[in-house]
Order: structure tokens, then sequence, then C-alpha cells
């Protein structure tokens, strides 16, 4: 993978968004493992996931021009398209157990995953709020997060109503947004 | 439609993927007209985007790229991309400028892309991208049936030492012949074969011999048209060339 430091991948993708290609790959090699990590998360490792990481990137090549680095840096950017993506077909697929995709199980566990990665100030304080949440509202969120489960999902795994789960997960976020933004 | 009077939450959970499918698809079609809900979407994803620096990365498949290169080429050739034609257009002058006959003209964005790609170089350390453009000062690609093309990308793995050669625009080679491809030297006169695409398929993965990988520095790839079956040494000019320019490694 290409190592580029944020401000050099922000004006990657800005030139990618007018249209320079070479800068489009530059982008490609820089992200590429963090966003199929993203994608295959979501989607297991597999045709399906391969196939979303493409569009994802199609994607990226058509909207890069709407990038403004003032709002988001580029890397917070790109994952959101790949995660809105990997979220949108896996919503539209049938739900598979997840004993059905080892693949999947074979992933690291994001949520073990400390200290190789960017430490931002922000990420420091969304670690810092998430810690006082509650334990089983911290597990909810990072779940739904990071594994894409949906509400219907939760529900089935903890034996409560679908209702009862939408209010534990807004409650939640309630939380989170109350602890970033006292 | 959801009665969903909580704008915050429904878009806080949109940002954290909890919604079913109606859910996501009613809010995505809100986005463009519902500026507070889009304001509140925007808000939760730069609270939750730093959650993104904990997902651990894993390697594409090596092909990735040239498939994605392909599809943004077909796009542009086929004129379905209104943002990406603009996008083209900015860059492609050149190619404006460019008497192509009308039925020529999807071959101009689709070559207008390899103008922009075409004798440069990605030294990513993983990858090595090269367009094998037309050679317009070559009589061969005048003739009508290449009129279009070929437009192949090339894109060799460094490391796996695998190279993927996908024609992206461009008539399949005439019946009974092959695209043969080489590697060859500044002066094309040392031309070593690595494989062919024939009429059937459109794209040929190799892995390459270590021999070729050194022999790669000033070195190109260049296509001609062969007969079907193991080619020993062109026979006729090369019809697109392109090149892993690795001077500024």
């Amino acid at each position: 993978m290409m190592r580029l430091t944020p401000g050099e991948l922000a004006r990657a993708l800005e030139q990618a968004g007018k249209g320079d290609i070479a800068a489009f790959v530059s982008v490609y090699n820089a992200t590429s493992m963090k966003l199929f990590g993203i994608v295959a998360r979501i989607l297991g490792r597999g045709p399906a996931a391969e196939d979303v990481l493409q569009d994802v990137y199609l994607r990226i090549w058509q909207r890069a021009g709407d990038y403004c680095a003032s709002r988001a840096s580029a890397i917070a950017w790109l994952a959101t398209i790949a995660r809105n993506r990997a979220l949108d077909e896996v919503r539209r697929r049938k739900p598979v157990p997840l004993e059905d995709l080892p693949e999947l199980l074979n992933l690291p566990d994001a949520t073990d995953i400390a200290g190789d990665f960017l430490e931002g100030d922000e990420l420091h304080r969304l670690r810092g709020c998430l810690d006082r949440l509650q334990p089983e509202q911290r597990a909810l969120l990072q779940q739904i997060y990071f594994d894409g489960a949906t509400r219907e999902a939760v529900a089935a795994e903890t034996g409560k109503t679908v209702a009862v789960v939408k209010t534990w997960i807004r409650r939640s976020l309630a939380e989170l947004k109350g602890c970033l933004e006292p | 439609m959801t009665d969903d009077t909580d704008i915050d939450g429904l878009a806080a959970e949109y940002v954290l993927g909890s919604l079913s499918v109606g859910e996501r698809t009613e809010v995505q079609s809100r986005l463009s007209s519902d500026t507070i809900l889009a304001t509140a979407v925007a808000r939760w994803e730069r609270r939750l985007a730093p959650l993104s620096h904990r997902e651990p990365g894993i390697a594409p498949p090596t092909d990735a790229l040239a498939a994605i290169l392909a599809r943004i080429a077909q796009q542009v050739a086929a004129g379905s991309s209104r943002d990406t034609i603009i996008a083209i257009d900015r860059r492609a002058r050149f190619w404006r400028r460019a008497t192509f006959a009308m039925a020529a003209m999807l071959a101009l964005f689709a070559v207008g892309l390899g103008g922009l790609i075409y004798g440069r170089l990605w030294d990513t350390s993983d990858t090595l991208v090269a367009i094998l453009d037309r050679q317009s000062s070559n009589p061969a690609a005048d003739e009508p049936e290449l009129a279009v093309g070929p437009l192949f990308l090339a894109t060799l793995h460094v490391r796996s030492q695998s190279l993927n050669i996908r024609q992206l625009a461009g008539r399949r080679p005439p019946s009974g012949k092959t695209y043969a491809i080489w590697i060859v030297d500044g002066s094309g006169t040392d031309a070593v074969w690595l494989g062919s695409i024939d009429g059937r398929s459109r794209s040929l993965r190799l892995q390459l011999p270590g021999r070729a990988i050194d022999a790669r520095v000033r070195r190109k790839l260049a296509i001609s048209v062969e007969n079907d079956g193991v080619t020993r040494s062109p026979t006729g000019a090369f019809i697109s060339v392109g090149s892993f320019d690795v001077t500024t490694k």
C-alpha cells in the first residue's frame, strides 16, 4: 500500500475530481486496503465484496469533484462512501447465518485493534465517549457499525423486540452525541 | 414512508447502519431535498467517521484496479457518465483536435482516457499501470477495422509479478488472428512474446518471469496482430504501445 499523508491524499482526491486518472490511481493505492477492509467486514470476503469495492471506486471517480477538504478528511469521505455502498448491498441481500460466512469469522476484529492506525484527537474523544457508555450499549453500536447488523438481527440475537432495540440504539447514540458535544 | 419524526435519530441510525433497506432508500432519496436531514446526516458522519480508523485493512484482489479502470473506460466509451465525460473532456483537448470521423466519437473519449495515462507511470510500489495506446504514426493503425483502437490497460503487480492486460476499447482481433502481447526494448527490435488475447476474451493474466520483470526498465509493452497460436516474433507492425516508464523511480 502506498502511503500518503492526509494532505497528499486530499490533493490526490481533488486532482482525481478534475479528471486526473493518475491521481485516482494514487488514491486507490493509498486507500484500497482500508476500504476493502470496511467492505469485507460488512459483506464478508468474496466476490460480492470485490464487486462492491469496484463500485466504490467508480463512485469515487464520479464524485471526487464533490469532495471538500474543509468538510471532512479525505479518508473519512472515502470510508463513508465504502460503508454506505456495503450497507446498501448487505441490506438488499437475504440474511445469511454467521456460520455460513467462515471468511467473515476469520477477519481481524476491529474492536481488538488498538494503536496501529492514526490516533487523531477526534478518535481519542470518540473513544472516550464510547467508553462512558454502558458496555452493552458500546457493544451494540460497534456490532452495528463494524458488522452491519440490523435492528432485526440484534433483536433476534437478544430476544428483544425490534422496537426495544430501536430505542436502545437511539438512546445510546443520543448519549454519545451528548458526550461529544456537551 | 417512515413516520419517524426524530430526524436526528433517523440520521444517526442511517450513518450507524442500522436502518432497513426501505428506510435507507427513503433517507437517500430525501437527502437531496431535505436540508435538515442532510445536515443531520453530515454531522453524524463527522461524529462517527473516526471509527473507520479502527478498521483493519485487507488487501484487495490484485486485479481489482484493472477491473475498476476498465469500468471507468467503459463508462467513458459508452457516454453513460456525464460527470466522467466532463472530467475527461476538460483534460482531452488534444484529442478533441483530432479529426476522427463521427463514427469514431466513442473511441475519442476512450482514447482520451488513454491519453491521460499514456506514457505515465504510477510507481506505487504495489502496482504499475500503463495504457497501450493506438499507434497513430503506424499505417496499420489506419486500417478501418482498427480505426477505433484498440486500447489496452496493463497492470503489473510488482510483488506477485502478475501482469494483467485488458482491452478497454476497440474491435476484437480479426477472425483467426490474435492480439499478441510483447515486451520490447526502446528501439522495438528485441521483442519477447508474453501471450495473446484472442477474439473470445478481452483480457489476459499472466505471471511474468523474473527476466521480463528486470527487462521492463526502459522497455515497453506492445501489441501486434498475429495468427492464432504461439508466436516467436512479431510479423506485423505494433498497433498499440505503452510504457512502464520507471525513470522516475
